[in-house]
């Protein structure tokens, strides 16, 4: 497992060095990403200046929803950023050299390539998530505060879960780049709102199907129920659903044949 | 032999409403992915607006403005930028239609390709007000010259953008600038009335406003025929001074392309 996660550092790095080779476009990246994230934190401070309370949840609340959500796709952008390439990864045969190393398949897709757009998702989702805990610090007290912290990195690997699930049937022969173009748009468009105002049906699919409700809301609609515990749980199912994805990829990639 | 210029153009924008049809699979991702942003807005605002008189109105608006503003090609920019940067700009400027007409006849065939959406969009208020008269009938089908009006005002202005590529060789970041403000101004992101009064006369004095929130805006209340008129107007002009403003670009975008190897 150590020797896994130290090959994956490395190829890691060497994208990140790879990206920082073209600086003015990973610039243009991260200004790309504050200004396209940051419309949906326009729209919700706008609206909950004139509308003030949202199913029960106020501005503070839904910040901080926003912030982990936010927080969590940057820290995807990073650490999944190479899935967004696994169409052409096995399309091209670069699947040939990936699967002779001596590292988990899943783990060289995303460590693939790294987009700098992600400095910017991190530098909007750091600074709401800093901004929604300031706004609560009345009612969320240090245990709040640190399942919210959690709720972040369960939701990063929720968040990677579908895409590398979604991506897996790419070695079906599928082009999945347009569907989870579709999931990340559907995820980015909800993450800031509490799943609650949707109707009952939709509610049940973003629980099960398109699981984006596990990412922030489970964990804190939890916690501004009370239940600590299970909010600290929630922040777990994302490790779970994880494994699963993983297990769906190693799966799906005995299907490989090679195109060279 | 030469084909007549109405035939050249009605070829052109055959081609693009083709384009938009080709791939089956990405058209129908295109249509989900509309209606889950419809459903997600709808949601949103009826929770939101819950017991208050304008809900109907804030909801209908902005179920409308969401399907119409990314079924009329909101941001899309011509491919001169590729056609620019791999050469290939050369065969279309032997051709015998204007890079710019044809990016516009292009523009409008995948207009037409998209109609089944446009007409979903028009629709929708119908559908969440309901139709009691036949003078709500005739209201959205006078509304839906301003939407056409106003989507001619944003591939005109995506034509402008796209042609200073021959200056600054990446648009990235005027594409950028563009797409923020426009989502902001022309109440693509969130109603202006619900904006403070200086955003909305900052608004009213651009062309953004035209674009998308005054057409919507019509079409999602009661029917107010001098209202109409007043926006089709200020479109006119609009898109009037888009025209020269593309016509006097143009012409000195063309006389700046480099074109090297082939």
């Amino acid at each position: 497992m150590a020797d896994e996660l130290r090959g994956y550092a490395v190829l890691l790095g060497a994208s990140i060095r790879s990206a920082l080779a073209y600086w003015q476009n990973s610039i243009l990246g991260i200004v790309a990403a504050l200004l396209t994230q940051g419309a949906q934190l326009v729209f919700l401070t706008v609206a909950l200046s004139v509308f003030p309370v949202l199913s029960g949840w106020r501005l503070a609340d839904v910040v901080l929803l926003y912030g982990v959500r936010m927080a969590a796709h940057g820290l995807f952008v990073v650490f999944f950023g190479g899935v967004i390439g696994t169409d052409v990864i096995v399309r091209s045969g670069d699947c040939d050299h990936m699967r002779v190393r001596p590292l988990s398949l899943p783990l060289q897709i995303m460590s693939n390539s790294v987009s700098l757009m992600a400095v910017g998702d991190l530098l909007l989702g750091t600074g709401s998530l800093g901004l929604g805990l300031w706004l609560s610090r009345g009612s969320l007290g240090a245990t709040g505060t640190a399942i919210a912290i959690l709720a972040t990195l369960g939701g990063v690997c929720v968040e990677g879960a579908i895409q590398l699930f979604l991506a897996s049937f790419a070695f079906r022969d599928v082009a999945t780049l347009p569907v989870r173009i579709l999931a990340d748009g559907i995820n980015s468009q909800l993450g800031g709102l509490p799943i609650s105002i949707f109707p009952v049906g939709l509610q049940w699919l973003f629980f099960t199907a398109l699981p984006v409700a596990y990412i922030a809301y489970l964990p804190l609609s939890l916690l501004r129920a009370g239940n600590g515990l299970l909010a600290f749980a929630a922040s777990g199912i994302g490790i779970v659903l994880l494994t699963c994805a993983f297990y769906a990829v190693d799966r799906a990639a005995r299907r490989y044949e090679s195109a060279l | 032999m030469s084909l007549d210029p109405a035939l050249r153009r009605s070829a052109v924008g055959g081609a693009g409403a083709r384009m938009a049809c080709a791939y089956p699979r990405d058209y129908l991702l295109l249509c989900v992915s509309i209606g889950v942003q419809a459903l997600i807005l709808y949601s949103f605002w009826s929770a939101i607006t819950v017991d208050r008189p304008d809900s109907a109105l804030i909801t209908t608006y902005s179920v409308t403005s969401c399907v119409l503003f990314n079924a009329t090609l909101p941001w899309q920019f011509s491919s001169l930028v590729t056609k620019l940067k791999t050469g290939s700009v050369l065969f279309d400027l032997v051709r015998p239609l204007s890079l710019v007409e044809m990016n516009l006849w292009e523009s409008a065939g995948l207009l037409a390709g998209r109609a089944p959406i446009i007409l979903a969009g028009l629709l929708l208020p119908l559908s969440l007000r309901g139709v009691h008269s036949v003078l709500d009938i005739a209201w959205t089908v006078a509304c839906a010259g301003s939407v056409l009006l106003g989507s001619l005002l944003t591939i005109l202005i995506g034509q402008i953008i796209s042609l200073t590529i021959v200056w600054l060789h990446d648009i990235a970041g005027v594409t950028m600038l563009y797409r923020v403000v426009s989502a902001l101004l022309s109440g693509a992101l969130v109603p202006l009335f619900l904006l403070p009064a200086w955003a909305q006369d900052i608004s009213a004095r651009t062309p953004f406003a035209a674009q998308l929130y005054q057409p919507v805006l019509l079409l999602s209340g009661a029917p107010r025929w001098d209202g109409l008129l007043s926006c089709l107007l200020n479109q006119l002009v609009w898109s009037t001074l888009a025209g020269i403003a593309l016509g006097a670009i143009y012409r000195a975008a063309r006389g700046s392309v480099e074109i090297y190897g082939g």
